[in-house]
């Protein structure tokens, strides 16, 4: 049950997929309330950031003060990017919430067969500080190091570091296959490693807890956590990466690629529809279900009481 | 975590419940349904809970969690169906529950009160009629003898608990009704209180 092997992983993803369209009605709903009740929630961060601001600088000086930031290259890219990144964080935490809270609905699934759109909005309501804590943790700890390695390159090498370690000198546009395949390798495995973080917090679990359960748990049982994760990145993979051709086939002089690339756009609806209302809900049922499986009780004997009979002796 | 030995929790025979925490927690009706008349009885599942009690199962999940945070509930085992749902078997952390009475009155407030100055006027059907200027001290003389009940009852008895929790749940729920009430019987404290509750009794009774 806890090791993986090519027929375990397939089982669990047709389970994951099965279940989730099974309830593809409820997961509808509930990412379509979510969402609505993220945006709402970023408009008022963005109200609790900028009002103030607006209030201490007046209105009248809005203007030149972002006007100030145009001499901000000075600084540095990479200080930027982090600068940018705290800055962004606030604003991502309702939709890392909103991912959690889904993992809340896979809990539902995994635990009882069915779940409802409104169950969303329980999860979101009372797991919110821990799921965004969660998120943000998460995003750091994939984004971070990556920053980190651009804060040092550029301090050592000048921001020409950014150009050399991200893009080529080939054609524009076109990224560095080394630091991008870097970059996918330490997604994947970053990624992997947390895979049961969310589910973790659903359980009860408090953010930092949750953190080490996920690490512990993902490199005990490495292969039938990577093996489930990379599954569904694969998918991922291959769900998106025709999207990622549409740059590279338009053409306004080859017609033949003109069409590729419709093709490419029509495709992009479907494969939009089957990321979020099948492959999100999938992927949140297949993680949970892999950690209830792993964190089962398996050592306890079954205690069912025998049927209770007639009393002779009353209450005290 | 699967692999790691772990003990498995003891279903006590009887606990009473004296956190304030626990105490509002299980003033929730839901709640007190599921631990009161599903989880002391035996182990179930977010499903089964749901299909009793009506509620949806994300409900009761909340309700679990909550329950398994102040430790009234654990889980006591995982399956897998044929289905690929993954059950979780809940129990309660004991048999049978007792609220402790003052801690009640702290926890609930006026609630608690009100429920036993009711029930010393119910006893009005049995022939018992306490005057409204007596019902205070009937209050607290009822809440000195449960008190003195749950705090010997609470203690553990029992010598071989293997045994105990391979024995038949009648003749378990018997032989625990015997010894509870054996060892009251024993305590000079409680005996003290329990004559002068009788005798309470015996004064207000109709036609004496």
């Amino acid at each position: 049950m806890e090791n993986a092997s090519f027929s375990t992983i397939i089982e669990d993803l047709k389970i994951s997929f099965k279940f989730a369209t099974k309830n593809i009605i409820s997961f509808l709903l509930g990412i379509f309330g979510v969402l609505i009740v993220s945006g709402l929630l970023i408009v008022v961060v963005a109200a609790l950031i900028f009002l103030p601001l607006l209030f201490i600088i007046g209105i009248g000086n809005i203007v030149p003060f972002f006007e100030s930031f145009a001499g901000l290259e000075t600084v540095g890219i990479a200080n930027i990017a982090l600068g940018a990144i705290m800055f962004a964080l606030p604003f991502l935490a309702p939709f890392m919430v909103a991912i959690g809270a889904m993992f809340g609905m896979g809990r539902e699934i995994v635990e009882s067969e069915g779940t409802s759109a409104e169950g969303v909005f329980t999860w979101y309501k009372k797991k919110f500080f821990s799921l965004a804590g969660g998120g943000m943790v998460l995003f750091l700890v994939v984004v971070g190091p990556l920053m980190l390695a651009l804060l040092i390159g550029t301090l050592i090498y000048g921001d020409q570091f950014l150009t050399i370690a991200v893009i080529s000198s080939g054609p524009a546009n076109f990224t560095n296959p080394i630091a991008i395949g870097l970059l996918l390798i330490w997604f994947a495995v970053s990624t992997g490693l947390l895979s049961m973080l969310f589910p973790s917090i659903i359980d009860g679990y408090s953010v930092f807890e949750s953190i080490k359960r996920s690490v512990k748990m993902s490199i005990k049982y490495f292969d039938r956590i990577f093996g489930i994760w990379m599954a569904f990145l694969l998918i991922l993979g291959a769900l998106i990466l025709p999207l990622t051709l549409i740059s590279f086939v338009v053409s306004p002089t080859n017609p033949v690629f003109t069409i590729g690339a419709g093709i490419l756009m029509i495709y992009a609806i479907p494969a939009t529809i089957i990321l979020i209302l099948l492959y999100l809900p999938a992927m949140t049922i297949g993680l949970t279900r892999t950690y209830m499986i792993l964190t089962a009780n398996e050592d306890y004997d079954e205690t069912l009481e025998d049927g209770s009979g007639p009393s002779f002796i009353g209450g005290i | 975590m699967s692999g790691s030995k772990k003990r498995k929790p003891r279903v006590k025979d009887m606990e009473v419940i004296e956190d304030k925490k626990m105490i509002k927690l299980l003033m929730e009706p839901t709640r007190a349904k599921i631990v009161f008349d599903y989880l002391v009885k035996g182990s179930m599942t977010v499903k089964q809970l749901s299909e009793v009690t009506g509620k949806n199962p994300g409900t009761i999940l909340h309700h679990i969690q909550k329950l398994k945070e102040v430790g009234l509930v654990f889980e006591e085992r995982t399956e897998q169906t044929q289905t690929g749902i993954v059950q979780r078997y809940y129990r309660a952390s004991a048999r049978e529950y007792r609220m402790g009475i003052s801690e009640m009155v702290q926890a609930t407030g006026d609630d608690a009160t009100k429920r036993l100055k009711s029930i010393i006027k119910s006893l009005s059907v049995y022939g018992i009629d306490v005057p409204e200027r007596q019902i205070e001290s009937a209050v607290d003389l009822l809440t000195a003898m449960i008190n003195r009940e749950n705090e010997i009852s609470s203690s553990n008895l029992i010598e071989n608990e293997d045994e105990y929790d391979n024995l038949p749940s009648s003749d378990r729920g018997d032989v625990s009704r015997i010894m509870r009430r054996f060892v009251l019987e024993e305590d000079s404290q409680y005996r003290e209180l329990r004559e002068k509750w009788t005798a309470f009794l015996r004064s207000h009774r109709k036609g004496v």
